[in-house]
């Protein structure tokens, strides 16, 4: 009876035992210092460089669809950059040829547009751009069937025609411009007898060769028209009666390749320094870096080594902070919201995208600053890439990065970031034992 | 005759069976789990909490040194087994639990926590040999910490830190003893074993509007694993100054011991995004000692006409000497003082409360802890009752005692502990060894 009742106490009391919770209480006792700390390294070697030839014609992935459903057209003048002319090369591919009647009666021939959403520069005047027959097809590279931006295609000194237009947004939906009347007859005829130049997509290749949309020199403004194969079009009208029929002469898409832009860039002071790819402007000597498409600019950084070093201490947390230059009233062009990062070396060539994991490439964002604007900047986490560098002997030859607008979007797109402040690189280091 | 000789055999095995099975579950979850039977965070440094006030004497400050009696097994001075009856088999186990309020000088908490705190039982060996064997705890770990730390470098950045310990050092122990004339010595062996886990989080409170924006978390765990032997010796003294009156002198002392023991470290990053794991250090097995230090209790017991007795102890651990791994800890000596006072009516009065001893203690512990230049003190206060009850072939005595104590200092931003602990001390005396007298 008394064992029993000794037995049952004992079980109580280890019934109600250790209640202990977690507690902030005694954080006091921990020494004060902190186990974490940022080292901030001022990337010293950055510079702007110029990556002075790319790919402008249209590709194609592994499932034929086309990468690129912009082209960039028009000219416009950048204070800080310098001028950029974009001029496209057209190729048309007809299809389906129609049988048109003897009593049919043709109307006149049309250029179909569709400028895309985007423009740069003053877009309340009025932007004209010459139209020239080219003298030959653009040649390609035979490897990869590509056409690069500084290639110019041989075509007629004198425009047959030219188009006018407003390149506001309320007016960028589909554009319609009368061509030349001979032009269109001689294409009529054509259709009608069904030619073997038009039934016949390699001889209207042959004979039609493409035209070359040159902006006019006074122009200001930067497009984006849309290369999407329905709309880009040259379009005959005839009718009989009432019936009206349309012919679409359509941008070339079996042959998509020989589509693309000739982009003339005119460097100002001090970027006109940078004559070859393997040159780069110092941000010590502009006191700037600058990324932009259709010039090509990219960021060149050199990354600072500096090893996490000692036992139990590790890096946490990398990052590249680049301070934005705060866009004033008078600067237009948009800021990259999202820039790329690519390993290069020390002749400033494109390497490759850096992994960040299985799905995304490394990359930065613009964090912007609602309240001080003056404040906004381009985060770029470095993390991985930048411990698993640490842990290369060879880091010295590796720590090359080119950063700035994707190259994806060299060929299309006008916006830019300016860095007015040398990168900074924060390093977080965490002991832990 | 022979059937009750027997009978009383096959109750003795059963009794010794179940005190077995009671200590082997008792010791389970403390051994096998590293249970932590702490909560507080005084108890991260070195290996842990030392008991401050624990034994059959808990209501008298915990004195021990020269307490010596034939109803308690004073297991903390192996000389005081030769003070108990040879006639009878000893089994004494106590349960302590304890309530704890934790505050700084902006927050408080509490915390509660119970277990077994000794188990062990003791008979005469021989004519003149005494013995003890048991089980018990000489210190213990069990702290959890949660906050938060500015990044260094950064005037707005935090980082997250969770640390937590749980484990101890257990003591199971055998011990001789004998004596000549009024002088008696003896000595424990102990093997002490545990484990000490102690684990360490951080986490950095980064703001991430981004799922590309990643960083790591640091996971470390740390496991020691001590075992080795340390010999407690004691000797007291006993002699009757006048008619009246007893006095008892009584020391122990263990000398400096190394204890073999074994680190293993484990620390991985963690990231915050994909929550893939990376091995930073999985380190072979450390293998080194803990230098546990040299320590000796005294004290002093006076007994007046076998109703009042006055008892004073004096305890003292080099702890300036400990060291883990061959790297000082940088502790103070531990010292404690205690002061006992009992009062036992009649022994053998009419009344059942003039069986019952009355017991009043105090103690000051001033441990090896010393944190931005204070040191943290223990003050208690204690009162308890040790009540015989007699059975059939059996006594038992079973102790309360209360402590109230106050630990530490909010001073510098340190914690202060008030806790209230009550420990049950249940002995049994079998007469096993007493002869049947046939009338």
């Amino acid at each position: 009876m008394h064992k029993k009742g000794g037995f049952i106490i004992f079980l109580l009391l280890v019934g109600i035992a250790c209640n202990n919770d977690v507690t902030s209480i005694g954080q006091n006792l921990i020494d004060d210092q902190s186990n974490v700390e940022v080292i901030e390294y001022r990337i010293n070697n950055t510079s702007t460089v110029r990556i002075d030839s790319f790919v402008t014609s249209e590709t194609t992935t592994s499932t034929g669809t086309t990468t690129t459903t912009t082209m960039a057209a028009g000219r416009i003048t950048d204070p800080i950059s310098g001028t950029i002319t974009a001029t496209p090369f057209i190729v048309f591919e007809p299809a389906n040829v129609p049988t048109i009647q003897d009593y049919y009666i043709y109307d006149s021939i049309t250029l179909h547009i569709s400028p895309a959403q985007k423009t740069w520069g003053d877009s309340l005047k009025l932007q004209k751009f010459y139209l020239h027959w080219l003298k030959e097809l653009p040649k390609i590279d035979d490897y990869d069937y590509t056409i690069y931006n500084t290639y110019i295609t041989p075509h007629e000194a004198t425009p047959f025609d030219s188009i006018v237009f407003l390149p506001t947004q309320e007016n960028f939906q589909h554009f319609y411009f009368n061509l030349n009347k001979n032009l269109g007859n001689t294409v009529y005829q054509m259709l009608k007898v069904k030619d073997e130049n038009i039934t016949n997509t390699i001889n209207f290749l042959k004979w039609f060769k493409g035209i070359a949309f040159i902006p006019a020199p006074d122009n200001n403004c930067l497009m984006n028209w849309s290369s999407t194969s329905t709309d880009f079009a040259i379009q005959v009208h005839y009718h009989h009666d009432s019936q009206y029929y349309t012919y679409n002469i359509n941008k070339a898409s079996s042959y998509y390749y020989f589509n693309y832009v000739n982009i003339k860039h005119e460097p100002v002071m001090p970027y006109l320094s940078i004559i070859k790819q393997q040159d780069g402007l110092p941000f010590q000597t502009a006191k700037q870096v600058i990324s932009q498409g259709l010039n090509g600019y990219l960021l060149k950084i050199q990354l600072p080594i500096h090893p996490a070093g000692e036992k139990y201490r590790t890096i946490i947390k990398a990052e590249i902070r680049l301070n934005a230059q705060y866009a004033t009233a008078t600067n237009n062009f948009h800021d990259l919201s999202t820039i790329a990062v690519y390993s290069s070396d020390e002749y400033n060539r494109i390497l490759g995208s850096i992994a960040y994991n299985s799905s995304y490439s490394l990359s930065g964002r613009l964090v912007k600053d609602t309240y001080y604007p003056e404040n906004d900047h381009y985060l770029i986490n470095i993390t991985d890439y930048y411990s698993n560098l640490m842990n290369n002997p060879n880091a010295g030859d590796i720590n090359h990065l080119l950063v700035g607008i994707q190259s994806t979007l060299l060929s299309t797109s006008f916006d830019k970031m300016v860095i007015d402040e040398l990168p900074l690189l924060r390093v977080y280091y965490a002991k832990y034992e | 005759m022979t059937i009750n000789k027997k009978n009383r055999t096959s109750k003795q095995v059963k009794f010794v069976v179940s005190a077995l099975a009671l200590m082997v579950a008792c010791c389970f979850p403390t051994v096998s789990f590293s249970q932590n039977s702490s909560g507080t965070p005084y108890s991260m440094y070195g290996l842990g909490m030392l008991k401050d006030n624990y034994g059959p004497y808990a209501a008298m400050g915990g004195v021990s040194s020269a307490m010596r009696d034939g109803n308690n097994i004073n297991f903390l001075n192996p000389a005081s087994y030769t003070a108990l009856d040879s006639n009878r088999f000893y089994l004494q186990f106590g349960i302590d639990g304890e309530y704890v309020q934790i505050s700084t000088h902006t927050e408080n908490m509490s915390y509660k926590v119970a277990q077994n705190s000794a188990l062990c039982m003791a008979l005469r060996f021989h004519r003149y040999v005494y013995g003890s064997f048991g089980f018990n705890q000489r210190a213990n770990i069990g702290y959890d910490l949660y906050y938060y730390r500015v990044i260094s470098g950064t005037g707005n950045e935090y980082y997250n830190q969770h640390i937590s310990g749980a484990g101890g050092i257990n003591d199971c122990y055998v011990g001789l003893a004998t004596k000549f004339g009024n002088l008696s010595i003896g000595a424990n062996a102990s093997i002490l074993f545990g484990n000490i886990e102690k684990g360490l989080t951080l986490t950095p409170s980064f703001p991430t509007s981004s799922s590309l924006d990643n960083s790591y978390n640091i996971s470390s765990q740390t496991r020691t694993s001590i075992t080795d032997f340390l010999i407690d010796m004691g000797a007291q003294y006993s002699f009757r100054p006048t008619a009246f009156s007893n006095l008892t002198v009584g020391a122990t002392l263990n000398l400096p011991t190394h204890f073999n023991a074994e680190k293993n470290y484990l620390a991985y990053k963690i990231n915050s995004s994909t929550s893939v794991q990376e091995v930073l250090n999985n380190e072979t097995p450390q293998k080194g000692y803990i230098a546990y230090p040299f320590g000796f209790k005294t004290g002093v017991a006076y007994n007046y006409k076998d109703r009042w007795t006055v008892v004073g102890d004096y305890s003292f651990l080099q702890m300036s000497k400990y060291e883990e791994f061959k790297k000082s800890q940088d502790f103070d000596d531990y010292h404690k003082g205690a002061f006992g006072l009992s009062y036992l009516p009649a022994r053998n009065g009419r009344f059942w409360w003039q069986h019952n001893s009355y017991n009043f203690g105090l103690y000051a512990v001033s441990s090896q802890l010393k944190l931005k230049d204070v040191s943290i003190n223990t003050y208690g206060i204690t009162a308890g009752v040790q009540i015989p009850v007699r059975i059939a072939y059996r006594e038992l005595l079973l102790g309360i005692a209360f402590d109230y104590g106050i630990r530490g200092t909010q001073e510098n931003g340190l914690i202060r502990e008030q806790y209230g602990k009550i420990r049950l001390n249940v002995a049994f005396k079998e007469t096993w060894f007493a002869k049947r007298k046939i009338y």
